[in-house]
């Protein structure tokens, strides 16, 4: 259908206003973004600073499900392995040897290859004495991956050492015998 | 006293070096993502002078974020190449630190860490990183940078 | 000409006079290191801290206080950067490329930066800047032709078709202002305008009016599109020191096509006459100088940060954009502005 001539001047005028208000409309309604101060939600400042403790969100203000860097808490590991056999990518490599207590193993060695992690949580997940968790650090670099790598381990038990061990879990059993 | 001078001078260029990254983000994961509410106006990345550049020949600093397959490796070396010096060349993410995911025992085709193609000079950690983290990263790479003897 | 210089003879004391092309070259000098270098960096530095107000974020900050240094961090660093090296061809020595410097450092003897600075000021002078750009885009387009890719070709040809869509309907528009004034004489302009807002020439006449706005609207499609954001095409030539000149490049050709539209549209660098005569008198000129350069400068800044506002916060047009609005839009009405303004200002000689 031919539009009027009127018709189609007017459209052509409508289409130049539509422009001009949309270019201004949206310089407008970022102009209350230079003026800082004020209650309105515009005006509010969004940035958060991050190294600034005070305008920045710190690890404390994290949810409490964040899934940051794992730690082990070595005392408490047992050395079972779990978590080496369900890690995806292999990052968790532990090395263990016989300790005082007959219930758990003596953790030479517990590696957490943090440029590996995938931050699944599944470790944390299978660990049967807690001793795993997610942090809420998750600042963590390096200028090689080896620096990358986080040391848990106990290290390496001596022969001296193990035979004391012998020796005075001998002498306990002896004594809870005698009882 | 020249020495000291001369030192003075490098101090202004070590400054000037590092306070003014402008990146090129080579993207081939979900990292970039975590980039792109770095560079929002939640975690403003240019405080630090960062601005994106859609060129690498305009760009000092490469952030590899993502898998690296052995199909996108050569274009990698290239865009490295391709930079001028001085280039700095920052990792995210386990995926471009190690292959994380999908390294070797998982798919032969992923680059076991972008170290093996390019010198790189930070890592960071995360799957992905936060961009606090990411932050982080760049002001560790800033204090490499002024801790550095080269010119 | 002659006048000029033998005001700035006067202005600098000097008992002996000195040959006349010293005086040019120290008015040059006086332009570049107190009006153009400072204004570059204070525009460079209030661009990017007002892009991020504009979008609620901090800007630059670590770089001196409040980020004041940025610019500078920036600079130091763009000259830091090694020369190209090259592979195949990758970065060719170009002739047009060194034009387009020499252009950029003398086109300041065109600009019109108060009545003591006006070097030339002939019947043509208002359309001389004009060819300076069309020159500047000519070269930009010349440079990525000669580096013989595909692509490096379209991105010349696109800041060609931006430049063309843009300066048509500005031509006309300039006429028009040029026609309310009488002459294209800078002089003549500025007298024609008065101090007061309701003088200026944007707000006598509504055809004026809408002439200033296709006037900014056909600079902002000119300079939307510079080297450095045509993507990949032709930026990928330009790299370092290389860079930072095509940098200065942009912010010329915002800066002089401001200053000309202040001085054709909104009272140039007009004091009170009584005021200026009473300087006159007293041989005060260095002060009328500084007068005039900080009214105009003061009002090309303000001009220049509610472009880049208005730029910012909308979306950038791609080409058939460009010459679509152009051919559609802005010529037409530059048309219906300057029939306007024969008819407003002769109305009296037809009746």
């Amino acid at each position: 259908m031919r539009q009027s001539v009127f018709q189609s001047f007017h459209d052509y005028c409508r289409t130049i206003f539509k422009g001009c208000n949309s270019v201004l409309g949206s310089f407008f309604s970022a102009l209350p973004y230079l003026l800082k101060e004020g209650a309105s939600e515009l005006k509010k400042e969004v940035t958060e600073q991050y190294p600034d403790p005070v305008s920045s969100r710190t690890a404390a203000d994290l949810p409490p499900r964040t899934k940051g860097l794992i730690y082990n808490e070595i005392d408490k590991c047992t050395g079972c392995k779990e978590c080496e056999k369900i890690c995806p990518v292999n990052c968790i490599k532990i090395e263990t040897d016989s300790d005082f207590d007959p219930a758990k193993l003596w953790v030479s060695v517990f590696d957490v290859d943090h440029s590996k992690c995938i931050f699944c949580g599944l470790c944390v997940e299978v660990c049967q004495p807690d001793s795993l968790f997610h942090t809420k650090k998750f600042e963590f670099t390096g200028f090689k991956t080896q620096d990358l790598l986080e040391r848990f381990g106990r290290g390496p038990v001596s022969p001296e050492q193990k035979e004391k061990w012998l020796a005075l879990r001998k002498l306990r059993e002896e004594e809870a015998l005698g009882l | 006293m020249r020495e000291a001078r001369f030192r003075a001078v490098e101090k202004v260029l070590k400054w000037a070096r590092k306070n003014s990254l402008w990146y090129f983000n080579f993207s081939t994961g979900c990292c970039p993502d975590e980039l792109l509410d770095t560079v929002g106006c939640r975690y403003d990345l240019e405080r630090f002078g960062c601005i994106q550049k859609q060129d690498p020949r305009q760009a000092d600093l490469l952030i590899v974020s993502g898998a690296i397959t052995q199909k996108s490796a050569p274009y990698l070396k290239e865009v490295y190449e391709v930079m001028l010096n001085p280039k700095y060349v920052m990792a995210i993410g386990s995926c471009a630190s190690t292959g994380g995911a999908y390294c070797p025992p998982y798919s032969d085709a992923v680059i076991p860490g972008v170290q093996n193609l390019i010198p790189v000079d930070i890592f960071v950690v995360g799957c992905p990183p936060r961009p606090e983290a990411i932050m982080h990263g760049i002001i560790k790479l800033q204090e490499k940078i002024s801790e550095s003897n080269e010119i | 000409m002659n006048e000029l210089l033998d005001v700035w003879e006067k202005t600098l004391r000097i008992s002996f006079s000195p040959p006349r092309g010293v005086l040019v070259v120290i008015v040059i000098l006086f332009v570049y290191l107190l009006v153009l270098f400072p204004f570059a960096y204070l525009f460079a530095y209030f661009d990017r801290k007002l892009t991020a107000d504009l979008q609620a974020r901090v800007g630059p900050n670590r770089a001196g206080f409040r980020g004041v240094l940025q610019v500078f961090a920036d600079l130091v660093k763009l000259f830091q950067k090694d020369p190209a090296f090259f592979s195949s061809g990758f970065e060719k020595e170009n002739i047009w490329f060194h034009i387009y410097i020499m252009l950029l450092f003398t086109g300041v003897v065109f600009l019109p930066l108060g009545s003591l600075t006006l070097l030339i000021n002939t019947d043509m002078s208002a359309l001389l800047p004009f060819c300076a750009a069309f020159v500047l885009a000519f070269c930009t387009l010349l440079f990525s032709l000669s580096q013989g890719e595909v692509q490096s070709s379209f991105g010349g040809l696109r800041v060609a078709v931006h430049v063309l869509s843009g300066a048509f309907p500005a031509l006309v528009a300039l006429q028009a202002a040029c026609l309310y004034a009488g002459s294209f004489r800078w002089s003549v302009i500025s007298e024609s305008q008065g101090v007061f807002p309701q003088s200026w020439a944007a707000f006598t006449s509504p055809f004026l009016f809408i002439s200033f706005c296709v006037f900014i609207v056909g600079g902002l499609v000119m300079w939307s599109l510079s080297p450095e954001e045509g993507g990949f095409s032709v930026s990928s030539k330009l790299s370092g020191k290389k860079f930072f000149i095509f940098r200065l490049g942009r912010f010329y050709g915002l800066f002089l096509w401001s200053v000309i539209a202040v001085v054709l549209y909104l009272g140039a660098w007009n004091m009170p006459a009584s005021l200026y005569d009473g300087l006159k008198n007293s041989q005060e000129y260095l002060l009328i100088l500084f007068i005039e350069l900080g009214v105009l400068l003061a009002k090309t800044l303000f001009l220049m940060f509610v472009v880049t506002g208005i730029v910012r916060v909308n979306p950038k047009i791609r080409v058939d954009q460009a010459t679509d609005l152009s051919w559609k839009i802005l010529s037409p009405l530059s048309l219906v502005s300057l029939i306007g303004t024969v008819l407003w200002s002769g109305w009296s000689y037809i009746r």
